[in-house]
């Protein structure tokens, strides 16, 4: 008796268990698939549904799209290829041949759910065509905010200083790069782009009288690029390998003329991130990288900063070329559906070493006395960045820039020069992958 | 290769998890509706460009703009394969 009781509430609660999971149902979205067969794709929440009857019935769906200042457009519904196989989607075929890929793409598609004694459920997709950065209703910009850390494909950063006996002294930092978004079949499947690092008035000593811009280094080149995919769960958590080729470009320096023709080949290792699942707004990542660079001097100066030079020699260039990108990221709590997640706080800091195989010029300017020399010693350049991004800025950020080191081509000594400022940053909106910079 | 029959919701949901950094950290049992990109170690641009090119070749011969692929930390794998599967389309059709 006992036991019949236990089995009649546990057969209630059953039955209360299903007509829940019949209620908790709700329709959130509704997608057009864009390709053929004409199929609408609606999200739900909640547990899938055991009876799919009210779901199935011949008044249940009805659908329409329009295109701007179009008529409204009814489609019948297939209610026989009404698919609840995955879940959280219902899948609805349409029953109307007449539909092309362009509707599917670029109208405006109704979904409405009838339910017996319940309010219709009306919801409406958004064209993809008309879809912002940022996930709402507009045009999308070829440029959108970065919404995970740097570095960012295009980056420009400026900082000033003022004070007695100098004029101010201002300082930028260019660099950026942009691929097309498909592998080209003829180029052994590599994507084409263009990257670019220039920096200006990194010497910025004070006192200072002039007011012209001079840009130390500029690294101009057209780039191939392509990932390589390795398989997960290897144990050193490597997950690609970055190929990145400058097809011959230039080093300029324009306050002393000179410039070099260079061709650049790099290798990155991408391993995955070091991230707790405790703390795991914190993370971590290292990309080590090696390569090749290999040229010739185009223009030799005779003066550097005054200094009357011999550079005679100095002509083919090759040179080993290594370093690593690290970088430590707080990221932000925001995760709203419409705020891209992004980090407040980071600290990268990223080193490159140049191992020539040929004499180049070294210039080094210590207490206003400029000293140039031609060895093949090696040319280090570190930069470390603390960045902080209120979320609200989307586009800037906060900076403190730390250099030290010698950029190509005459390798003038930036002598641990800090700085603050603000930075403009952006990514590609329709971009393959980031950056590298060079 | 994935043919026609093959390239289901379920096949972009699997391919989404394997193309991000961890998809170890994608348990048996994880709500494809609840665990994000960002979960699974999806965090930085330059994961971003190997998640897409990952994507990209696992549903060949089906190709996608990758401003349809959503890369974004907040999106959850179930809208990550989603926009994967509406917006795949075979060569000559666009």
């Amino acid at each position: 008796m006992k036991r019949r009781r236990y089995s009649l509430a546990i057969a209630m609660l059953f039955i209360s268990a299903l007509t829940f999971a019949q209620s908790n149902v709700k329709l959130v979205r509704a997608d057009p698939v864009r390709r053929l067969p004409a199929t609408i794709l609606v999200t739900y929440t909640g547990t899938p549904p055991s009876d799919t009857t009210i779901y199935t019935g011949a008044t249940s769906w009805s659908i329409w799209h329009n295109s701007v200042g179009g008529p409204l457009i009814v489609s019948n519904v297939d209610l026989h290829r009404i698919d609840f196989s995955t879940p959280q989607i219902i899948s609805i075929r349409l029953d109307d041949p007449s539909l092309t890929e362009k509707d599917m793409l670029s109208s405006v598609w109704t979904v409405q759910f009838n339910q017996a004694g319940q309010p219709a459920t009306v919801l409406a997709s958004t064209p993809k065509s008309d879809t912002k950065c940022d996930g709402t209703p507009g045009k999308l910009a070829f440029l959108c905010p970065p919404a995970d850390g740097a570095p960012p494909d295009i980056s420009i950063s400026g900082t000033f200083i003022a004070g007695g006996g100098t004029k101010p002294i201002y300082t930028f930092q260019l660099i950026g790069g942009l691929y097309a978004q498909n592998p080209v079949d003829w180029l052994w499947k590599f994507s084409p782009g263009v990257s670019v690092a220039v920096n200006i008035n990194q010497n910025l000593s004070p006192p200072n009288n002039r007011t012209t811009f001079d840009p130390d280094s500029i690294i101009a080149a057209f780039s191939l690029q392509k990932l390589v995919n390795i398989k997960r769960g290897n144990r050193l958590g490597l997950i690609g390998l970055e190929f990145d080729e400058s097809l011959p470009g230039g080093e300029f320096s324009r306050s002393d003329p000179s410039s070099n023709i260079i061709f650049a080949s790099t290798m990155t290792y991408v391993f995955k991130p070091i991230r707790g699942e405790k703390h795991s707004r914190y993370y971590g990542t290292v990309f080590p990288i090696m390569g090749i660079e290999a040229g010739k001097n185009l223009n030799k100066p005779q003066m550097i900063a005054k200094t009357p030079v011999d550079l005679s020699h100095y002509d083919a260039i090759l040179r080993g070329y290594a370093g690593a990108d690290v970088t430590f990221g707080i990221m932000s709590n925001d995760k709203t559906a419409n705020t891209p997640a992004t980090d407040a706080f980071t600290i990268t800091g990223s080193y490159r070493v140049r191992l020539p195989a040929f004499d180049e010029p070294f210039v080094e300017t210590m207490h206003q006395v400029t000293t140039v020399t031609e060895t093949t010693k090696a040319r280090n350049w570190f930069e470390g960045d603390i960045n902080y991004a209120p979320w609200s800025f989307k586009y800037l950020t906060l900076t403190a820039k730390y250099q030290y080191g010698e950029l190509p081509p005459l390798f003038n000594l930036v002598d641990h020069a800090f700085t603050l400022g603000i930075t403009f940053q952006a990514v590609q909106s329709n971009k393959q992958s980031p950056l590298t910079p060079p | 290769m994935v043919n026609e029959s093959d390239f289901t919701i379920q096949f972009c949901r699997s391919l989404v998890v394997r193309s991000t950094p961890s998809p170890s950290k994608f348990k048996t049992g994880s709500d494809y509706t609840v665990v994000t990109l960002g979960d699974l170690d999806l965090i930085g641009p330059k994961y971003v460009g190997f998640y897409v090119t990952g994507i990209k070749s696992g549903i060949a011969p089906y190709h996608i703009d990758n401003s349809d692929i959503l890369t974004k930390r907040t999106t959850t794998i179930s809208d990550a394969a989603l926009s994967i599967y509406e917006n795949a389309f075979l060569e000559g059709q666009r």
